[in-house]
């Protein structure tokens, strides 16, 4: 089932990482992800590789959860991998006719994997340990001195919390259109085409239709429930330093510290 | 009983359409159980949204604890008295994870987190939902999420809740644990209760029954009253409940049968009693 997409939900449990605070998990990942991309040698490599294993741990998320995000990408890490290996330079290993394996496509390729896996992991374990709301807040906090360009980033934030919310019941909406379009003789496998754009009109129409309805259900629903605009509200969960986001931050600090010194000591097995 | 929504006389149409609602008079007391009953399309969802100030009548007016609906200033602390619970539990709920969606009521007060945090905790326990606070929304039942809708609206302590048809998007099973909610919150909160609904069975629960047809109100009263009336209720076609009408069916063939007997219980000792103790079941 699509429902059970792993990706972009929420896993609840009690881990160091849940505890963090979703302010330092975003700034941490944006960081973690551009210096993952700046390893330049192995030994910088596996410095990063330590970081997303002991993430993954401290996250206390099980295995399962991050194969089936993996599988997902997998064939998408195979395909780049496969491109990466035919390099011109270096080392020729393998020749069949004009395609030449080299010692540096094979470098590169393994860079590539396993950059674009560690990513994926980052985010996945991002999107496990924190709430859409804690997400959304910290989102509406990180934005604020961006208040002067004059847009609502409270009213933002409460979008955002609404469409993650609604992620997973439009999902099960549009496979249940499918199932009433195909009981009723539409054709999806259909290769031509006209009869496919003809197939989705077929969904995005009905969609399209039973979501306004949602939409003028939820306004009901919200303003009883004395909404008055993003602004006027306190919250129940308050982002709060503590003592946890310090010792992420170190461990963030660490990693950095520990690839710009891998790179600079030893030479570059990558461009 | 003290009076907690009176809708005195009230008119409803939307711009430059037809009535929909005319000449509808009816009072709600503090800690009542009210179920109002009605066709589609019989004005019935038009009626308790002006109850709680998302609608104004055209004509006459409604006060909710004193306050007039068509006082913009009072608008939301109308709202807070009484709150609404809609049908679709899907579309009524605004945050991802349930104790999250049950603090935006609190929120939109502008509470103390201390203080939001404990009427999330304790409209949880309430409901029963307490030990799926973390769980996402998306993995609970039906029932179980318009048992959250419910907490949502029991966070902002309200002093009426209006429900639209809660029960008609759910299995006989969750229908029965909402509605035992429900009466729960009647009966230990003394939280006044209108309950918007389609079946006949869940009508005879309440206090006070209110029959709805073409935009007026047909008749009102306990439940006895109201059934006793089987010849106005057959003329606009409602169905009745089983046990009423098997009695109608016993009072035609000369079986010496009270009117207005909607409980099983009721009929059983009233047939005892014809019979004279002699065996008859």
């Amino acid at each position: 089932m699509i429902r059970d997409l792993a990706v972009g939900q929420y896993f609840p449990a009690n881990s160091v990482l849940h505890r963090t605070d979703a302010r330092v998990k975003i700034l941490n990942l944006l960081i973690t992800i551009i210096f993952i991309f700046y390893t330049m040698n192995y030994f910088s490599l596996f410095i990063a590789l330590i970081y997303v294993f002991l993430m993954m741990y401290l996250s206390n998320i099980p295995m399962k959860l991050y194969m089936k995000n993996f599988k997902i990408i997998l064939f998408f890490t195979i395909f780049t991998g496969l491109l990466n290996l035919f390099d011109d330079r270096g080392k020729v290993i393998f020749e069949f006719g004009f395609l030449k394996i080299t010692d540096a496509g094979i470098n590169n390729s393994i860079f590539v994997c396993s950059r674009v896996t560690s990513l994926v992991i980052l985010a996945s374990i991002f999107t496990f340990t924190t709430l859409p709301t804690d997400l959304t807040d910290a989102v509406e906090k990180l934005l604020k001195p961006f208040a002067f360009i004059n847009i609502n980033i409270s009213e933002i934030a409460m979008m955002m919390t609404i469409a993650i919310r609604f992620i997973p019941t439009l999902i099960e909406e549009v496979e249940k259109i499918i199932n009433a379009q195909k009981s009723r003789g539409a054709d999806f496998e259909n290769k031509n085409l006209f009869v496919k754009i003809r197939a989705l009109m077929s969904i995005v129409v009905p969609l399209l239709e039973s979501s306004f309805k949602r939409a003028y259900d939820l306004a009901t629903a919200m303003e009883s429930r004395c909404y008055r605009g993003a602004e006027n509200r306190t919250r129940m969960r308050i982002l709060k330093f503590k003592m946890i986001d310090l010792f992420s931050i170190f461990l963030t600090l660490i990693f950095i510290f520990g690839v710009v010194y891998c790179n600079m000591k030893f030479p570059a097995t990558v461009k | 009983m003290e009076k907690l929504i009176d809708i005195n006389n009230v008119n409803f149409k939307y711009n430059d359409g037809n009535y929909i609602l005319s000449d509808i008079n009816l009072i709600i007391n503090r800690g009542e159980f009210v179920s109002l009953l009605g066709s589609n399309g019989s004005g019935k969802s038009t009626l308790s949204k002006l109850c709680n100030a998302m609608l104004m009548p055209t004509h006459g007016s409604v006060t909710v604890d004193g306050l007039n609906t068509i006082d913009n200033k009072e608008k939301y602390n109308i709202r807070c008295k009484v709150g609404l619970v809609q049908q679709n539990p899907d579309n009524q709920i605004v945050a991802a994870t349930v104790e999250e969606d049950v603090a935006f009521g609190p929120e939109n007060l502008q509470l103390s987190p201390e203080e939001i945090r404990k009427r999330v905790d304790d409209s949880l326990k309430s409901v029963g939902m307490y030990k799926y606070k973390d769980s996402s929304i998306y993995k609970l039942s039906g029932g179980e999420k318009q048992k959250v809708a419910i907490s949502g609206i029991v966070a902002m302590q309200p002093e009426c809740i209006i429900l639209d048809e809660p029960t008609s998007m759910l299995d006989p099973k969750s229908r029965k644990d909402v509605l035992d909610t429900i009466i729960k919150l009647n009966k230990e909160q003394k939280i006044a209760i209108i309950l918007v609904t389609h079946y006949m069975d869940e009508a005879v629960l309440a206090d006070k029954v209110v029959m709805m047809d073409k935009g007026r109100i047909l008749i009102q009263g306990t439940p006895k009253e109201v059934f006793s009336n089987v010849e106005l209720l057959k003329e606009h076609k409602f169905t009745l409940p089983e046990v009423t009408e098997l009695t109608e069916i016993l009072r035609n063939n000369r079986c010496d049968l009270p009117r207005g007997i909607y409980d099983e219980d009721e009929f059983i000792l009233s047939l005892k009693s014809i019979v004279g103790g002699r065996e008859c079941l």
